[in-house]
This record gives C-alpha cells, structure tokens and sequence, in this order.
C-alpha cells in the first residue's frame, strides 16, 4: 500500500521527526566512583566527575569503579515530584532524569568526607530547586564540595 | 645437578637479588626524607603505645583535624562510648559503616569543645574509622593520609569479632573558620577521660609548620598554634 502523503499524515510526521532528535540524542554519562581522583592525587572519594549538565531522557551510569562506594540522591536536592534514587554499595546504578532541575547526589559512607555530585537536567523549570538544594544543610567537608560544585557550576554557565 | 643452586643459576639470583636491593634502596630513599622532614621518629601513628597522634591542616576557610591512636585509648581518654560502632556484645559493628560514621565521630567528640578566638566553633565530624590492630597499619602523616584513614574503603571487613581493643581508630573533623591561622583550643570538661599524649602534626595549605608532643590532661585546655605563635 503506497504512503500518501495528505494533509494528516504530513502532520504526524513532522511531528515525528521534531521529536525524533530529542529521543536519538538521549545519551548516556558515565561517573566513576573513585577512591582517588584521577588528576590529583590530594583528593580522595570523589566523583569523576562530579557535576553533569544533561538533557531530559539522559543516563548518568554511576560505575563503582573502586569500592565501597555508592550513589544515592540528597534528599531536599531533587525537584518535586522527581524520583529518588539509593544505590546499593559496591554497585553500578543508571539514573535516567527526566524532570528538567538539579540533582544533588553522595556517596552515603562518604557524604562527610566531601564525595558528592550535582547533576542539571536542562528544561522548564531547571533552576526552580536550585534555592532549596542550596540551602540543604551540609555536612562535614561536603559543605565546601557543594559550594565549589555551584561556583564551577555558575562559571561553566549551568545556572543561567 | 644438586644442591638449591647450581653456578648456573647462581648469577641470574644475584642479579635479582641486586635488583631488589635496588628497590629497596629507592623505596628507602623516598621514604626516609619524607619522615625526617616531618621530624617524627616513626612512619605513622604508634598503635604500639597509648600515644594518640592529631593532625592539623589550615586551608580554604577550614581548620580540619585527624586524630589516630588506639581505640580503646581514645574512648576512655575522651570519656566517649562510641555509640554505633559496637553491638550489646562490645563487637564491632563494621558492616554497619556502610551508612556513614559520622555520628560516632560526633560521640567521640561529644565531650570536646574547640574554639578559635575566644569563639566556640562546631566540630563537624567527617568520618571515622577502626582499623584491626593487627592488619597493616595505615600511612597517618597528613591530611590526605587523614582522609584515607577514616574512609570506609580503606578497611576490609574482618572475619573474626573484635572489639575497641582489638583497634586502631581514625576521625577526622573539619571546623569553618575564617581565621584558619589561629590558634585552635580544644578543651574537655573537669574529670572527663583521662590524660592523653599527643604527637601534634601541624600543616598549612598541606605545608608542616610544626611538629611536636604535648600532654592534655582533661581539666586543661589544649592550645594549638601555628609555629611563631602562642
């Protein structure tokens, strides 16, 4: 049966294809769990790296590379109504995000010791939770991590 | 052919044998500087004696704090029960770890005030971390080797069950502060714990300023300063 191309058809399939870059671009990030960061030696339990600008429909595979390590999201430093996530130590976890905002993670056994991450989803609404995951209290030395994350975060242009 | 070694092989044995006196040498080289420049006698904490061993780095708005020694030294000295670390049975608890540590290094300085300027300053408890008295004993030179120390990574789970007494116990804090070149006084409560011996390493922007011993009897507040200043 040949495809005719009326006035319904031609519709849908401008419609398929302004929405088809959007699936084929979903991409997949990966974030090793370290016990040592790879380009400075000083710094240990890190994520690497640790802050990831992404689009809705992304995966950040978090590996556990080195052990005893996992990712967990921060509570209060995920947006309304978006999925939480624990990882199980010693184990690789894919987070799919698809809720435009920002992400905190850590390292539950590390929190303290400054290994956490931040991801922003791109979209409506992406900074709508910055104010509040900015204001998650902190502790230990991921109270300096968090402030580094948002500076670098501000000057690679993320927050605007 | 008899005997271990025949004339044949007896030259490649030397030339391993030279090879890892080689290595040794090196390995020496490297690490002796290392420890006379720090201007302690051993390579790490002395899990050996009652000596406990506190480090000091001042950076970026922090002055953070490692303590090492044995744990049971540690415990009784500061008065702490360590609540979380050992079940009813007085064992260690080192699968529970996994969920963080940071509440039994609050206990471990629960009786512990720290103040820099005449004004108390929270110390935020990090991580701590019991190292099994008879595994390899951990690097505790500075603050990189204080974080390595207290993670959680850096211990493998024992088979047997032990107790404080069977380990070595690492914390680290970390206290804001803008003036991170003061001195930092730490004080306990009268007849709290008991005296503890303590080998201060002193470090600015992962710089030693100074290195020396010092006794801290709980009734008498601990001043700690930077060398050139008391």
């Amino acid at each position: 049966m040949p495809f005719i191309m009326n006035r319904r058809n031609f519709i849908v399939a401008t419609s398929a294809l302004a929405f088809a870059p959007k699936a084929l671009a979903a991409e997949t990030h990966k974030v090793d769990m370290l016990n040592v960061a790879p380009d400075n030696p000083r710094a240990r339990n890190v994520f690497a790296p640790r802050l990831f600008l992404v689009q809705p429909g992304d995966t950040v595979s978090f590996l556990s590379t080195d052990r005893s390590h996992n990712s967990a999201s921060i509570d209060g430093m995920i947006p309304e109504g978006a999925e939480a996530w624990d990882g199980a130590i010693n184990a690789d976890i894919d987070v799919t995000f698809e809720m435009p905002g920002i992400y905190g993670y850590e390292c539950t056994p590390h929190l303290a010791l400054g290994m956490v991450g931040v991801v922003i989803v791109e979209g409506d609404g992406k900074l709508d939770n910055l104010e509040a995951a900015q204001a998650v209290r902190q502790r230990g030395r991921a109270r300096q991590a968090f402030a580094e994350i948002w500076e670098e975060a501000e000057a690679a242009g993320y927050l605007s | 052919m008899s005997g271990f070694l025949s004339l044949r092989t007896l030259p490649g044995v030397a030339r391993l044998l030279g090879a890892l006196s080689f290595i040794v040498c090196l390995t020496l080289l490297v690490a002796l500087p290392r420890a006379s420049s720090l201007g302690v006698d051993t390579l790490g904490a002395d899990m050996l004696s009652n000596d406990v061993t506190l480090i000091l780095e001042r950076r970026g708005g922090a002055i953070e704090l490692f303590v090492g020694g044995r744990a049971d030294v540690l415990s009784t000295s500061l008065d702490a029960e360590l609540v979380g670390a050992v079940n009813d049975e007085g064992h260690v608890q080192f699968a529970d770890f996994f969920s963080g540590t940071w509440t039994i290094a609050e206990d471990l300085f629960g009786n512990v005030t720290a103040s820099v300027e005449n004004e108390t300053l929270p110390a935020h408890a990090m991580s701590l971390m019991l190292h099994p008295l008879d595994a390899p004993s951990v690097p505790f030179y500075d603050s990189v080797d204080g974080v390595l120390a207290v993670s959680i990574c850096s211990v493998e789970d024992p088979a047997a069950d032990l107790t404080l007494d069977d380990n070595a116990l690492y914390a680290g804090f970390i206290l804001y502060t803008d003036d991170n070149e003061a001195p930092l006084t730490l004080s306990r409560p009268m007849h709290a714990g008991a005296p503890l011996m303590l080998n201060v390493r002193d470090y600015t922007d992962g710089a030693l300023t100074t290195s020396y011993s010092i006794m801290w009897n709980p009734s008498e507040p601990l001043t700690l300063a930077v060398a050139g200043q008391v």
